[in-house]
């Protein structure tokens, strides 16, 4: 899986270069969100604007990171989920899970916006 | 477009790298169905995620992962009806028995048979002489789309 991150004033962006996240790849996603937070980010803004097709394990990667991220202290946030990812999310009801932005600067954006109120922890 | 009628067998090896090649097969076939009264472009999504995630269910559950057995999918389609049967060589399971998945619990697995529940029209997992299979039909016109 091709994956590119890229740190910035606080906060990793994980952009995934692939159209589609399946079982054959997402174990990939999951040890690199894994070793992020082990890594000691504190801030991790996953964009998923260039896949097309997630299925259930992608959505498991996701939820692995998001539940390391909460051990943590720290923040996952998911940024520019195509149409058909996005109907996935809330067919698994996980949209209410996912703290989830339409696209990247928004996603950015709200890291200033919530800094004054979420303490990270170090 | 498909003859009216078409019925499409694939024999995998039992590895995960096979599910995009299968599942695109699934997409192409539901994109050309004029059958179809709705959005094709969504059946060959809904399509394409159904397979991998019964796929992804019968190499890694079904078969344990193990490299000698295979996977075999017949897709068929009728002027009604599209039916897809998953086949797969382990030790069966009770679909019945698996749970819609607690947002609020987290759990990494467990939502590809409710994914698939979601999408398809139904769902049965039996066990046949042929080895376990997993089959999933979506009725193609609008009137006989009554959901169990």
């Amino acid at each position: 899986m091709k994956i590119r991150l890229e740190e910035s004033d606080g906060y990793t962006i994980m952009q995934i270069l692939e159209s589609r996240v399946d079982a054959s790849n997402s174990a990939t996603l999951k040890s690199s969100l894994t070793g992020l937070f082990t890594e000691g980010a504190r801030k991790v803004i996953v964009d998923l604007s260039q896949v097309v097709f997630l299925d259930s394990s992608g959505l498991g990667a996701l939820i692995s990171g998001l539940k390391h991220a909460a051990i943590s202290e720290s923040v996952l946030k998911l940024a520019g989920p195509q149409p058909p990812v996005r109907q996935l999310l809330e067919l698994t009801r996980l949209s209410q899970v996912f703290d989830i932005y339409p696209n990247l600067d928004q996603a950015i954006a709200s890291f200033a916006a919530n800094s004054q109120e979420r303490p990270y922890v170090a | 477009m498909l003859p009216r009628e078409v019925s499409v067998e694939i024999r995998i090896p039992n590895q995960l790298s096979y599910l995009s090649l299968v599942g695109s097969i699934g997409e192409v076939l539901a994109r050309n169905l004029h059958q179809y009264e709705k959005d094709e472009d969504e059946l060959a999504y809904h399509l394409n995620l159904a397979l991998t995630e019964a796929l992804a269910n019968a190499i890694v559950h079904g078969n344990a992962g193990d490299p000698a057995k295979k996977v075999r999918v017949i897709i068929e389609i009728s002027d009604q009806t599209l039916r897809v049967k998953v086949f797969d060589q382990g030790q069966g399971f009770d679909i019945n028995a698996v749970l819609p998945p607690d947002p609020q619990q987290l759990q990494d697995r467990g939502r590809g048979i409710f994914v698939i529940k979601s999408l398809m029209d139904s769902v049965a997992y039996t066990q046949t002489p042929e080895g376990n299979v997993l089959e999933m039909i979506k009725h193609l016109k609008q009137k006989k789309a009554a959901k169990v």
